[in-house]
């Protein structure tokens, strides 16, 4: 079955080739420093496919960050191209980028980043107000039903500092699926978490998955690996694994 | 230093911006005391003016000047005279003369002037003009002048030359004086005799410098009073002292200036707490930098030292850059002041040497000291502190964290709005440094134009209180039913009152009057009012303290309050005497009265003053209601009465209309006004940059906020408008803080200017105007401060906004 989502096919058939919601064609990104030109991706290729869980590992400094950023639309590449649905990312200005991504994409983050003067479902809700897809009147319900679903309802008119760093997480999570996105980029999201809670932000990702979100998390956390369905290594800003469960 | 260039130029230019100001009023200040000094002191003014009666004829004034300078402690003496006229200058003679006179052999060393055009003495037919009548009577040497004689004669002089007399304010806009000898009195229906006795007063015998103590001079006056008293050729009307080395004016420049300076070290201040916030803003964009040096080995003396000096260069380049303007100013200004609100030369435009160190100092002491509490904060944090710094307090009291939830829960209202609303309490000390500075401002530029609505005011106040068209003094009294019977036949004449009035001072039983008058009649001098009974052509004023005047009062008088300046210790229940046209009569004081412009008071009942001077049913005053009440109109009505009144040969002085009060009460706040809103200006603009430098101090603690903002989907326009909308909000709440401190102000400056200006308070007035456009220009302003961090923000990359720590 196939969905059509903000403009981008959403498949709950993993096994099916036909269908890249993601690629990556000869990404370059090489960065200006005081010392001289450092190339963080050195002609990243790759496919992702609707439906799939991806965990992009690597030592610090060997571009994984920037990988999820240039998909993100939030870093440009200095060659190369981007496709995510339809979409060239890489032409688009940085409004159209802001608006792309709002609607396509999800972020979390390892820091949580909720805004510290918004209530939980304010930072939910203001996700809904940028995009616009939402209709107003239900933005609330909807951020609601989003808490529910990530288990901190109750926490719903709180401020973020009164929140637990896991609760928090959630929060970033109900925020990043505002808009419905077909895909969430995670950028380490349980390195600032503990281990309990580490365990519970990954079956959430998987429950999410399970239901045909197409997850990309860049970790160095070897336990993604137990619940990611593709894991990509990057060395020194070059893929040098891809390896996709059986 | 070199990455922080944009704050570092705004604090040089926030606290250049004040010290011009400051050291503009300060310089203005002691230039304007010194010229005006050493201006009038350099018309050798006289310490006393005895006043004789009778004059004393040329031939006699050497022996009796010879036998007072003989007296101890008098320096100098000559005799003198003034005599006001009536000016005929095309058809109308509304403008008056104020005319000095001297023997043609006067040497002119004591109360003396400068010779600009022409010699002294003129000739019979010729007179010196003052310069500064010049304009107000539209003349130039050469000219000849018509004035009216005490004959009621058109007598004409030729203007033969122009003088610049210092110790005279300048001339109205209706007079002027002049100078002519003793040998022109004769043409204008007078004897030639001199009635002032004009002499100079030393400490000590023998010493020429005059005294600065008055009640030495008072005391010699008294002297040299009585013994020409004790010839029994003479009596003494009065004895004039005014302040020594005091221009006329002095006291309203030095209050006025000294207010001034107040707000120009109130503007410095501001911009030194501004510079403070400015660099705790710049601390915090470095907090990791102090922390990475701390935990490399930088003591916490060693981080003040780097920032420390980084302070003294700005607040040393920051004097350096106001030095000239601050002194070019404060010339300007002193030189507008001097000549044309005080009739003064400038002499000298060399400022001390303490005022230039003082104007350094505050340049650089008072924002280093202030710039001190975040430099030490920041120096003294710890490694730990300093790396775990995320700029923004996320842990807020418990009062703000309900109001957020609320508005968490508040329904269409935009998001944005909202945060931006919330944003405000975040860093509560920045914000309320923001809201003050334009707090203050927003006060200042409300007051300055409430005070002006105040003056502007007056002439309603007046036409309110003085419910007549025309006033008419006589130069005798006459019989109070032939003048009604005269005037109500004048066409246009609706209703005619006889009141009576008399110029006097006040002098306790049993002493020769002395006063504190200026050469000039115009300080000192009181005009009594006599009163009909039931007039309806004046309102009761406010009395301060005790009752207004009764028909049955015979023996009681009603005092400006304003008499507590010169006279503390008459009060109500004092008993005064007046002398009124050769007689001394007595009073008992009941009541204090405060009137604003074109005062009536001292009041009695005109029952009273008739059986005061003996003299029943006469009338020197006339009180004059008419059926148009434009000013061409009072005019020509009043030369129409007058005309009927001569017919009937009763003189008249001039028909006065109610306008000319009017206009004389508007000519004061000018200059005034306008430096008021020089300051306003000045800490308003300081004020924007402040907000402007807090905005970006926000927008770069904030920069990882507005990154994670742009991930999730905010177009750069709506973090722009995200920006915009807080430094708006912080502009309304100034304007709402600004309230109270501007009425405070508004009530301070009218009791204040009002009692330098006319001795009572200008009238309380709110200038809606005002508030309006305080509120466009903050707010406008806000706008335009804030776009350039608004900008900033919204051109942030994603990446490098969450890459910012």
């Amino acid at each position: 079955m196939i969905k059509v989502k903000n403009g981008i096919k959403k498949s709950n058939n993993q096994s099916s080739n036909e269908e890249h919601l993601i690629e990556l064609h000869k990404v370059i990104k090489t960065y200006e420093t005081p010392s001289g030109p450092f190339p963080a991706l050195q002609g990243i290729n790759l496919r992702i496919q609707s439906g799939e869980f991806v965990a992009i590992v690597g030592k610090s400094g060997s571009g994984k960050t920037t990988f999820l950023n240039i998909l993100a639309g939030i870093d440009r590449p200095t060659k190369g191209e981007i496709s995510v649905g339809s979409t060239p990312v890489h032409s688009l200005s940085e409004s159209q980028l802001a608006e792309w991504r709002g609607r396509s994409i999800g972020l979390v983050f390892q820091f949580f980043q909720l805004l510290p003067t918004l209530t939980i479902a304010e930072n939910v809700m203001l996700a809904m107000d940028f995009v616009g897809i939402i209709p107003a009147p239900e933005r609330r319900s909807r951020a609601l039903k989003l808490l529910d679903q990530v288990g901190i309802k109750d926490q719903a008119d709180k401020l973020p500092a009164s929140l637990s760093g896991g609760q928090q997480q959630r929060a970033a999570i109900a925020r990043a699926l505002a808009n419905n996105p077909p895909i969430l980029l995670a950028d380490e999201p349980t390195g600032n978490l503990d281990e309990h809670t580490r365990k519970s932000v990954l079956e959430l990702f998987d429950k999410l998955n399970a239901e045909g979100l197409t997850i990309i998390v860049v970790t160095h956390e070897r336990d993604v690996n137990f619940y990611a369905s593709r894991q990509v290594t990057l060395i020194d800003g070059h893929i040098t694994n891809d390896t996709k469960k059986g | 230093m070199r990455t922080v260039w944009g704050r570092i130029v705004m604090m040089v230019l926030a606290i250049s911006l004040s010290l011009v100001v400051f050291s503009a009023m300060l310089y203005s200040l002691t230039l304007v005391q010194s010229n005006m000094t050493s201006g009038y002191m350099s018309t050798s003014p006289a310490s006393a003016r005895i006043t004789l009666n009778p004059g004393v004829a040329p031939d006699q004034i050497e022996t009796i000047v010879n036998e007072v300078k003989a007296e101890t402690n008098v320096i100098d003496a000559t005799m003198r005279s003034v005599i006001s006229l009536k000016l005929q200058k095309d058809g109308d003679d509304s403008s008056s003369l104020q005319l000095f006179v001297a023997a043609p052999d006067d040497p002119m060393k004591l109360a003396t002037f400068k010779i600009e055009q022409g010699e002294w003495p003129p000739p019979e037919d010729g007179i010196l003009v003052e310069r500064s009548a010049l304009n107000s009577l539209n003349v130039k040497a050469g000219d000849t002048i018509t004035v009216t004689s005490f004959d009621d004669k058109p007598v004409k002089f030729k203007i033969t030359g122009v003088v610049h007399d210092q110790s005279l304010a300048p001339a109205g806009s209706e007079g002027g004086a002049g100078y002519i000898s003793t040998d022109s009195l004769p043409l204008l229906g007078r004897p030639p005799l001199l009635n002032q006795l004009a002499i100079t007063v030393s400490d000590q015998a023998g010493q020429t410098t005059p005294s600065r103590n008055r009640d030495t001079i008072v005391s010699t006056a008294l002297e040299v009073a009585n013994k020409l008293k004790a010839t029994g050729n003479m009596e003494i009307e009065q004895v004039a002292v005014p302040p020594p080395y005091e221009h006329p004016h002095q006291g309203i420049a030095n209050a006025l200036l000294g207010a001034l300076l107040a707000f120009g070290a109130l503007s410095l201040l501001l911009s030194a707490i501004l510079i403070a916030t400015m660099l705790d803003g710049l601390l915090t964009q470095h907090i990791s930098q102090i922390g990475i040096m701390k935990a490399i080995g930088a003591s916490t003396s060693r981080i003040l030292q780097l920032y420390g000096i980084m302070v003294l260069v700005v607040v040393v380049a920051a004097t350096a850059l106001a030095f000239l303007p601050g002194l070019a100013l404060g010339r300007a200004l002193a030189q507008l002041l001097l000549s044309s609100a005080l009739n003064i030369d400038v002499t000298s435009l060399a400022v001390p040497l303490w005022v230039y160190a003082t104007t350094i100092a505050a340049g650089i002491l008072i924002p280093l000291l202030i710039a001190l509490p975040p430099l030490l904060r920041a120096s003294r944090r710890t490694v730990r502190e300093a790396l775990d710094d995320r700029g923004v307090v996320d842990n807020q009291g418990r009062a703000i964290t309900r109001l957020y939830s609320w508005l968490g829960r508040l329904d269409g209202i935009d998001r944005i709005l909202l945060m931006a609303f919330r944003n405000l309490f975040r860093r509560q000390a920045r914000f309320l440094l923001s809201v003050g500075l334009l707090g203050i401002a927003g006060a200042i530029f409300v007051g300055g134009l409430n005070l002006m609505a105040g003056f502007q005011a007056i002439p309603k106040i007046i036409t309110d209180a003085q419910r007549w068209d025309i006033q008419i003094r006589l130069t005798t009294p006459a019989d109070t039913n032939q003048l009604k019977k005269i005037v109500e036949n004048v066409p246009d004449v609706t209703a005619v009152e006889t009141w009576n009035s008399a110029t006097t001072g006040i002098q306790y039983p049993g002493e020769i009057n002395v006063t504190r008058t200026y050469p000039d009649q115009g300080h000192g001098l009181l005009g009594l009012s006599a009163l009909p009974a039931n007039t309806t052509m004046f309102t009761t004023p406010y009395i301060t303290d005790g009752r207004w005047l009764s028909a049955s009062d015979t023996d009681a008088i009603v005092l400006p309050q304003t008499i507590r300046k010169t006279l503390p210790d008459v009060k109500v229940g004092s008993t005064i005497q007046l002398p009124i046209e050769d007689q001394v009569t007595t009073w008992r004081v009941i009541g204090m009265a405060e009137e604003v412009a074109g005062g009536t008071c001292p009041c009695v009942t005109k029952t009273g003053f008739e059986q005061a001077v003996s003299r029943p049913n006469q009338t020197n005053l006339l009180r004059i209601t008419t059926d148009r009440h434009d000013k061409q109109s009072r005019i020509a009505i009043g030369k129409a009465t007058t005309q009927a009144l001569q017919e009937a040969s009763i003189k008249a002085q001039n028909a006065q209309p109610l306008d000319s009060l009017l206009e004389s009460a508007e000519g004061h706040s000018g200059i005034l006004i306008y430096l008021i809103m020089l300051i306003a200006i000045a800490i308003g603009t300081v004020g924007l940059m402040g907000l402007g430098s807090a905005m970006s101090t926000n927008v770069i603690e904030r920069t990882r906020e507005l990154g994670v903002m742009s991930a999730i989907g905010a177009r750069p326009a709506m973090v722009r408008r995200l920006v915009l909308f807080e430094g708006i909000f912080i502009a309304l709440v100034s304007c709402v803080a600004a309230v109270i401190p501007a009425l405070v102000l508004t009530q301070v400056m009218s009791v204040g200017i009002g009692n330098l200006f006319f001795s009572a308070p200008v009238p309380f007035q709110i200038s809606t105007q005002a508030i309006i456009i305080w509120i466009i220009v903050v707010t406008l302003g806000a706008t335009v401060a804030t776009l350039a961090p608004a900008y900033r923000a919204s051109r942030l990359t994603v990446r490098e906004a969450l890459a910012y720590l």
